[in-house]
């Protein structure tokens, strides 16, 4: 034995001035709860998403009517102790469809996101890993897809494929995925060139598992990050899309597809565009403070800031 | 006995941490006379870039400062902001370990020489320009005229901390402060750079506080060392007392755990590692680590910092006469 | 010659630059040769830009030969296609500088220093790898429980024990440490040389040593080779080098290594005013 066995002493504090050159300590999920409570926006953020998540798993036994019960007689009814969000113009309960039309967007949200996610990132992490031709060519053919505007693209997407809930969800999903490309590529640069991926080529590790094992784990985070904000996107552009009837179609309700309808009422029945507006509004609104949020735990740069600057 | 040029008294910082309070320098005392050289010798942990940090009022925020400094006679600590910066500016000059991002890669170097010197003193441009070829001259790089428009990059890794030097040197201060300014440099590089400083020192008459952890800078620079551990100053004396008869057992393994040329027999290396912030030990902050360990208040009671010689101060129960083996376990 | 681990002859690594006025090429090893025997620690000083690192990285194929040969344990490795890179990097392995980047914050110790037995198939099962990955631990000073621990948890000296367990647990033949101690603390150095002595001693090991630090340099090595422009300019027996320098640049190292005491430091002052008078 040569040297006794060294204590464990807390190496130098991270304290401000004092930190190490380099990555700071990679963020736990004890840290995300932590940022999230402390802020209520995006806690109010966390809270209404979950509610939304709800709705859309339970809307159909939670709203007080069906989506598409009708009621003539009780058409374009003002908001009211029995009818909370009034009524549109075949009398059909605006609550009710508010509600269950969460599933949809939410749905169409989730499912083209998870795509791009997935696209994305693979397509990035061989860009920036390989370089070079790999890099050159993934990185024109997400160029040429960034050139659209996200909406236009969609839009023709969905008029090559046919209307639909699930074209609607192919057309997000490809809108989307250079963005989770660029983001990925940019991490993995800067990854690549960090010691400790050196140090695993001269083990010997196989490509393969360098990048599953040292490289796709220290880029989560911008793109957990950028997860977030491309949700709350995407139930934009769902809504968009529906508004120009060329995602959910009707009979199934979806905010977007309220809002087209509500357009020749809005004179007489605010209440049919509002409501669904506003949940469109607060929907994305949530996700965007919520990703801010993360932002500011996985973002290692600003950790560090932040650690320093808090505390009283 | 003339006024000294800076003096710090009863220094202590410390920061509120997710894992609680740490004290980073827990009472440091300092003066520095015109015209001198004070080493301060520390490692990682021992506050002694934090005590300078402080005593300038450039730590970040979320950090408390307690204690009075005083430069050239005036209080530093009372200051506000901006009378601070402009008076810290004008009689303080900093050069900090990594030129490469001390120096902004956007601007040339004579610009960054100049800046301080046109704003603090309100000089024209021609006049900075002047003084830049002036400083890069007497920093003794080569064809100031030209270099002063270069940038930068364009400099090796030597010649730009000699730009530090004169960006340091722009505005005549009292004083300047060197922390870890050789360590990213070459060997042959450090001897320059280190006899520069000595040379300027000499001609201007500035007194210089250099921080190092390397014990072989100090033996080249200094006129007085203090070295500290565990946020507090552990040992100070003029150079060659401290060299000769060092007292404190850390100072006595730090010079003795240097390898030697010619000697390939195990070093008389120190278990262990310097303390954490977080968790000073009570009593000596070395007493983990100590061989010597002399006596039994050692673990429980802080030795006070206390004369042990000429201009000599040592804070350490054990004031034994230097002998044979300093303290230090050999593995 | 069975007893020669690694064996470089007229070692040249170029790298294609891009500047302004056009590409250029950096000759960062400009004609190295050299040999390791099994047992011994090569010293390779220089001061940066030297090309001591780049050396060392094209033992392991870290960066591609442009020219020359390296020999390791006999074969010509210099050419080696890429799926048998990994066989290599099972016979030479590295120690890196800062010991804090070369750990991936996201793994433990015990994944960090297991990998090599893995990815080598050294070991077959969890708990015999576990049990390696404790030998290991213990081999470098280390307790048992450092394994769980992230490597922000530990402290500078700790975290190079890892990356020296983890350099062993790959049972190499010959070991690159480029720049262990530059990133430790002083107090610290000491306890990691001889910690590298020790090892090299109980399991004779081979180390090529590359550092700028001269007197690091002269107390871990049997010989030194001493680099600079891409050039090694003197070879020989460490006693030799530092006592009968026969180059000018060793010399002129030799001479910058910084006093010792302050007496020694006024002695070369007033020898260098006596000489030249400028």
């Amino acid at each position: 034995m040569t040297t006794s066995p060294t204590e464990f002493s807390e190496p130098v504090a991270v304290a401000a001035g004092n930190a190490p050159a380099g990555r700071p300590s990679a963020a736990s999920a004890r840290d995300v709860a932590r940022v999230l409570l402390r802020r209520p926006l995006a806690l109010g953020g966390l809270v209404w998403i979950g509610l939304m998540v709800v709705l859309a798993l339970f809307g159909t036994l939670i709203a007080p009517s069906g989506e598409n019960d009708v009621d003539v007689p009780h058409m374009l009814q003002g908001p009211s102790g029995l009818h909370w969000f009034g009524t549109d113009e075949l009398g059909r309960d605006v609550l009710s469809r508010v509600i269950i039309a969460a599933q949809p967007s939410l749905e169409v949200s989730v499912v083209s996101v998870g795509f791009a996610l997935v696209a994305g990132v693979l397509l990035g992490l061989l860009a920036g890993y390989y370089g070079r031709f790999a890099d050159s060519f993934i990185m024109r053919c997400m160029d040429i897809l960034f050139a659209f505007p996200v909406m236009l693209l969609a839009i023709a997407i969905v008029a090559v494929l046919g209307a639909g809930i699930g074209n609607a969800m192919i057309a997000i999903a490809v809108v989307y995925t250079p963005i989770f490309a660029r983001i990925t590529r940019a991490s993995v640069l800067s990854v690549r060139e960090d010691v400790y991926v050196r140090a695993a080529v001269s083990i010997g590790v196989p490509d393969r598992e360098i990048i599953t094992r040292h490289i796709l784990p220290n880029v989560a985070g911008p793109v957990i990050v950028q997860t977030s904000l491309s949700l709350g996107f995407a139930i934009l552009t769902e809504a968009a899309l529906s508004f120009l009837g060329l995602g959910v179609q009707p009979p199934q309700p979806s905010w977007g597809g309220m809002l087209y309808e509500a357009q020749g009422f809005m004179q007489q029945a605010w209440w049919m565009a509002v409501f669904p507006g506003l949940a469109i509004v607060l929907t994305v609104l949530s996700f965007n403070l919520v990703g801010d949020a993360l932002r500011d735990v996985l973002d290692p740069r600003r950790r560090t800031q932040l650690e320093a600057a808090a505390r009283p | 006995m003339t006024e000294p040029v800076f003096s710090v008294r009863d220094l202590r910082v410390s920061v509120r941490t997710r894992r609680g309070l740490a004290s980073i320098v827990n009472g440091v005392d300092l003066t520095v006379d015109p015209g001198r050289t004070l080493a301060i010798v520390g490692e990682s942990g021992s506050g002694k870039s934090m005590t300078m940090l402080a005593a300038t009022g450039l730590t970040p925020p979320g950090v408390d400062v307690d204690g009075s400094v005083r430069l050239l006679g005036t209080d530093l600590r009372t200051m506000r902001d901006r009378q601070l910066r402009a008076f810290r500016g004008r009689h303080v000059g900093f050069v900090f370990q990594d030129p490469l991002s001390s120096l902004n890669p956007l601007m040339t170097v004579g610009r960054q020489i100049g800046e301080a010197y046109q704003l603090l003193q309100g000089r024209s441009r021609a006049d900075a320009r002047r003084r830049s070829i002036e400083l890069l001259d007497q920093v003794g790089i080569p064809e100031p005229e030209q270099r002063v428009d270069s940038y930068p990059h364009h400099f090796s890794g030597g010649m730009q901390q000699r730009v530090m030097i004169a960006m340091a040197l722009a505005c005549e201060p009292e004083l300047i402060i060197a922390d870890e300014a050789t360590t990213a440099l070459d060997v042959t590089i450090q001897a320059q750079v280190i006899d520069l400083v000595t040379q300027l020192q000499a001609k201007l008459g500035t007194s210089v506080i250099w921080i190092t952890h390397d014990l072989s800078v100090v033996a080249g620079l200094a006129d007085t060392v203090a070295v500290m551990y565990g946020g507090r100053i552990v040992e100070q004396a003029p150079v060659d007392e401290l060299f000769e008869r060092p007292v404190h057992p850390y100072t006595r393994a730090l010079l003795a755990a240097r390898p030697r040329i010619g000697d390939r027999s195990p070093l008389a290396a120190i278990p262990g590692s310097p303390p954490s912030p977080l968790q000073p030990p009570p009593g000596c902050a070395f007493y983990p680590r100590c061989s010597v360990r002399a006596d039994a208040r050692c673990a429980t009671e802080l030795p006070p910092l206390a004369p042990v010689g000429p201009g000599h101060l040592a804070r350490t129960f054990y004031a034994g006469v230097a002998d044979a083996v300093p303290g230090g376990s050999v593995s | 010659m069975s007893d020669v681990v690694a064996a470089v002859e007229d070692l040249h690594v170029r790298f294609p630059v891009r500047t302004a006025s056009g590409k250029r090429e950096v000759r960062a090893v400009d004609g190295v040769s050299f040999e390791i025997t099994h047992g011994e620690t090569l010293g390779l000083v220089g001061e940066s830009g030297s090309g001591k690192s780049t050396t060392g990285l094209a033992l392991l194929r870290l960066v591609n030969p442009s020219a020359g040969t390296v020999r390791i344990l006999g074969e010509d490795v210099t050419s080696w296609p890429r799926r048998r890179l990994r066989a290599l990097r099972r016979q030479v392995a590295m120690v890196f500088q800062d010991p804090q980047s070369s750990l991936d914050p996201r793994h433990s110790i015990g994944s960090s220093i297991e990998e090599p037995i893995r990815v080598h198939r050294l070991r077959d099962g969890t708990s015999a790898r576990r049990a390696r990955v404790h030998e290991l631990l213990e081999q470098v000073g280390l307790p048992a429980d450092a394994a769980a621990r992230h490597p922000h948890e530990l402290s500078g000296g700790q975290r190079q024990r890892v990356g020296i367990a983890r350099a062993l647990a790959g049972e190499p033949d010959l070991i690159v440490l480029d720049e262990p101690l530059s990133s430790l603390d002083v107090s610290v150095q000491a306890q990691i040389m001889n910690l590298l002595r020790q090892l090299q001693d109980d399991l004779g090991l081979t180390y090529l040593f590359i550092s700028h630090d001269l007197a690091a340099v002269a107390h871990m090595s049997d010989r030194v080779a001493v680099m600079t422009s891409g050039r090694i300019v003197e070879t020989g027996p460490a006693v030799e080098i530092y006592e009968h320098p026969r180059h000018d640049y060793t010399r002129a190292l030799l001479a910058a290594i910084p006093p010792d005491t302050p007496a020694e430091a006024r002695g070369r002052r007033a020898n260098a005013e006596h000489r030249s008078p400028a």
